[in-house]
């Protein structure tokens, strides 16, 4: 629990003011296997941290849960960085610039399964949403997806994008954090797919 | 089985069931409060919105998640 480490609570509450936003309600996922067999994931595992300036304009994002460790070594950074620059949009720009160079520059986000055919694409989109975290999967038992694995190339994409664009509030980044880049679909509820979604022909 | 070795098993039992809707009134109280579950009142207290936070001195922490941070199992 991120936000309940003293340290980090200690922190925020003497840096910054602490704001939460539901992006989309959890979404539950079932592959049913087929012979009453079934796979079920709660995809809710997925978060974004922004660091804003007092007129919540973005400086800096931390796509995916972390470790306490991780956040805040976030924090810190982003803290220095605002310090440093005053939020100023161009010095923002630049930080991420060098940044960007740093990591190595942008890379393609790798991709764990490999693309399907068209009609079976939101089944493999899910699956692979799935796998791209730790995830446990039981058959017939509910499990918990967290934690991104490509933690560097998460934040090499959120370099080159404040890089590039001009200051937005993060309902401004959003659609960009969670669907581009975490590869996220902002969407809520229950979906089920049948046994023949993740079958070959 | 002796009698108090049986008592001494469902005991602690039965007290965790009869704490169990009082425990979580009180956590949904905290949680309304705090916009945290599980949060106390000597962590953070969070805001709903960036529009409620914005403000002429410090800095946000924006969190976006699916599902709500004031709730069990978010």
């Amino acid at each position: 629990m991120t936000f309940s480490d003293k340290t980090i609570v200690n922190f925020v509450k003497q840096h910054f003011v602490p704001v939460w936003e539901s992006v989309a309600p959890t979404r539950v996922t079932t592959f049913d296997l087929g012979g009453g067999k079934t796979v079920t994931g709660i995809n809710n595992g997925e978060i974004a941290l922004y660091v804003c300036r007092p007129d919540g304009k973005v400086i800096d994002i931390l796509p995916g849960l972390r470790s306490p460790q991780e956040t805040l070594d976030f924090l810190r950074a982003a803290k220095a960085a605002l310090e440093r620059t005053g939020g100023d949009e161009a010095a923002v720009r630049a930080t991420h610039r060098r940044l960007l160079k740093a990591t190595g520059g942008a890379r393609p986000l790798p991709s764990v399964l490999p693309v399907q055919p068209a009609e079976r694409r939101d089944a493999t989109d899910e699956i692979r949403n799935m796998a791209k975290k730790s995830v446990l999967v039981t058959p017939t038992e509910r499990v918990m997806v967290v934690q991104p694995k490509r933690p560097g190339a998460l934040r090499a994409a959120i370099h080159a994008s404040l890089s590039g664009a001009a200051l937005r509030t993060p309902d401004g980044w959003k659609v960009h954090v969670f669907e581009t880049i975490m590869s996220e679909p902002l969407k809520g509820g229950s979906r089920r797919f049948a046994p023949a979604s993740l079958t070959v022909r | 089985m002796k009698i108090h070795t049986i008592l001494a098993l469902i005991v602690p039992l039965s007290l965790v069931m009869a704490q169990e809707p009082i425990d979580k009134e009180r956590m949904n109280s905290l949680a309304k409060v705090t916009g945290q579950w599980g949060g106390d009142l000597s962590g953070l207290i969070w805001k709903r919105s960036v529009e409620d936070a914005v403000n002429a001195q410090k800095p946000l922490v924006v969190l976006h998640l699916f599902g709500r941070l004031d709730e069990e199992f978010c």
